[in-house]
């Protein structure tokens, strides 16, 4: 072993908050816990103290804070001007609310869509930065590469924030995804336009707000002949066909997952189960575990078999199904 | 859990320090749930975390105005947290509720880190760590700050916040495996 327990899991743990490491003593951090239980036993741990050390604010506690801010506001309105000075907030009262910048409406709905849709992760801002835009499947099919170097942190720090000026200077036009949707976790692409409205009871139904623009809308979703394709009702006079996205690992099925897509051209996200991992090689939470059908390099969670699902790094050829993904995707067995 | 400190989150900020009120309170629920737990560990008590948020609260809405935007919103709602909580110390107002690991008791099971940690075991080895392990472990795991923002706020190099956190993990690791002496 090239380094001693206690040096490699100073180096994994600060790989996990995302802080830079010296590549050579990374090397052989990972060299180390690849051949010791006790290190990959720690590795794995990390993850779950970092979800155990999130908690929730009672909402009781929450409103009384607010509440709290609320009455200083309007006592502050009401003719404090030391105070007033100070808070120019006044919840109840918008007409003494200062004139808002055109984009301070859009600031607020942003901040709502990431406190309601629970977007706390840099490609979920990465949404947020961007408009949406549409393309095809063939257009994906130029996409692909080496992009390592826009690899996403989660740890919420200043990586992060280079990570999205990264994704702000390297996403428009040039690399939106293929217009996928996501149904019951799992992710389906556009196939093409059905001439007919499907008829009869949907089985589910997605949020999607497809190449619109406008706010995602919930469509009803319809089973079809094969148990890989659906049918939604976009339009009164439309519906869209789409076909599961899947890649095969020994002949097993493995079907791509995400957390929600809110419009054509969105990447993928991992799950919300699944972390991301802080270096480009996958640590500290994913490790190597071979080949796919395509030769593509699969992981797996660290101490978890491939039954539970594999990762596929960013940068696959441009026969991949992940082709041009800019972010780490997650596959798990066809349902 | 990452911070959405970003052009978005600038952009929320700077609404709030024009008047937005819904920019100021999403930006605070936002963020509610890092001040909440930062107090609740500090103090061990959830009463005193009550205390704390509606302090945090009312400092960031009265200051608000007073955010140059130079360092990180989280590094700047950290140090106001951090302060509040010295403060309500230093006034008496509320007192740290002590916890020693050789208390702590956990659930026996084969393999306690597979399974799920309970909140009580966990909160309770997080009561038992150094004062300035937890702290540093709070900033950058609860606020999301990089070991530099955290060592500024907390006024030691960022070598030491990294060793004050591994050793953080560590301890709790160790002691939520059942080992280390943990009953």
């Amino acid at each position: 072993m090239t380094m001693d327990c206690a040096a490699a899991q100073q180096v994994l743990s600060a790989a996990f908050d995302g802080e830079s490491v010296d590549s050579a003593a990374l090397c052989s951090a990972e060299e180390h816990y690849g051949e010791c239980t006790q290190c990959a036993e720690f590795v794995a741990a990390l993850e779950r103290v970092r979800e155990a050390s999130a908690i929730l604010i009672p909402a009781d506690v929450l409103e009384r804070a607010l509440h709290r801010v609320r009455a200083e506001a309007a006592e502050g309105a009401d003719g404090d001007s030391e105070t007033a000075a100070q808070t120019p907030l006044v919840d109840d009262a918008p007409s003494r609310l200062p004139a808002m910048p055109a984009w301070a409406g859009w600031a607020a709905a942003a901040a709502a869509m990431l406190v309601v849709v629970g977007i706390a992760t840099t490609q979920g801002v990465h949404y947020l930065l961007r408009p949406a835009t549409t393309t095809s499947p063939q257009e994906n099919s130029t996409f692909g590469g080496d992009r390592g170097s826009e690899h996403v942190t989660s740890s919420g720090t200043a990586q992060d924030e280079a990570a999205t000026e990264s994704l702000e200077a390297a996403v428009p036009a040039s690399s939106p995804a293929p217009s996928y949707v996501v149904f019951d976790q799992e992710v389906y692409v556009l196939g093409g336009k059905e001439a007919v409205r499907p008829d009869g009871t949907p089985v589910g139904s997605l949020i999607s707000a497809l190449d619109t623009g406008d706010p995602p809308l919930e469509h009803p979703v319809y089973a079809s002949d094969s148990p890989d394709v659906i049918v939604i009702a976009a339009t009164e006079d439309e519906a869209l066909r789409f076909t599961l996205v899947t890649r095969t690992v020994r002949g097993d099925v493995y079907s791509l997952r995400s957390g929600q897509i809110d419009a054509f051209g969105d990447w993928p996200t991992l799950p919300d189960a699944v972390p991301e991992p802080s270096s480009p090689d996958g640590l500290p939470v994913f490790a190597k575990a071979g080949k796919d059908d395509l030769d593509v390099s699969i992981f797996t969670r660290l101490g978890r078999s491939r039954s539970a699902g594999v990762a596929v790094a960013p940068g696959t050829g441009r026969d991949d199904p992940a082709a041009g993904s800019t972010g780490w995707t997650w596959w798990e067995p066809r349902r | 859990m990452a911070t959405a400190d970003n052009a978005a989150e600038r952009e929320l900020v700077n609404a709030a320090k024009l008047g937005d009120t819904a920019a100021f309170e999403s930006l605070m629920r936002a963020h509610a749930h890092r001040v909440y737990a930062h107090g609740l560990r500090f103090f061990g008590d959830s009463g005193a975390a009550d205390d704390v948020v509606q302090e945090v609260f009312v400092k960031v809405y009265r200051s608000i105005a007073t955010f140059d935007g130079t360092a990180a919103f989280t590094t700047w709602l950290y140090r106001i947290t951090r302060n509040v909580c010295l403060d309500l110390l230093r006034a008496g107002k509320r007192r740290p509720m002590a916890v020693d690991l050789l208390d702590v008791s956990l659930q026996a099971s084969d393999d306690p880190m597979a399974e799920a940690i309970t909140a009580v075991a966990f909160e309770s080895v997080m009561r038992t760590l150094a004062p300035e392990d937890r702290e540093a472990l709070s900033a950058v795991t609860l606020f999301g700050l990089t070991y530099a923002q955290a060592g500024e706020v907390l006024g030691v190099p960022a070598g030491t916040v990294k060793s004050r956190v591994f050793r953080a993990r560590k301890t709790l690791i160790t002691a939520l495996r059942g080992e280390g002496g943990v009953a």
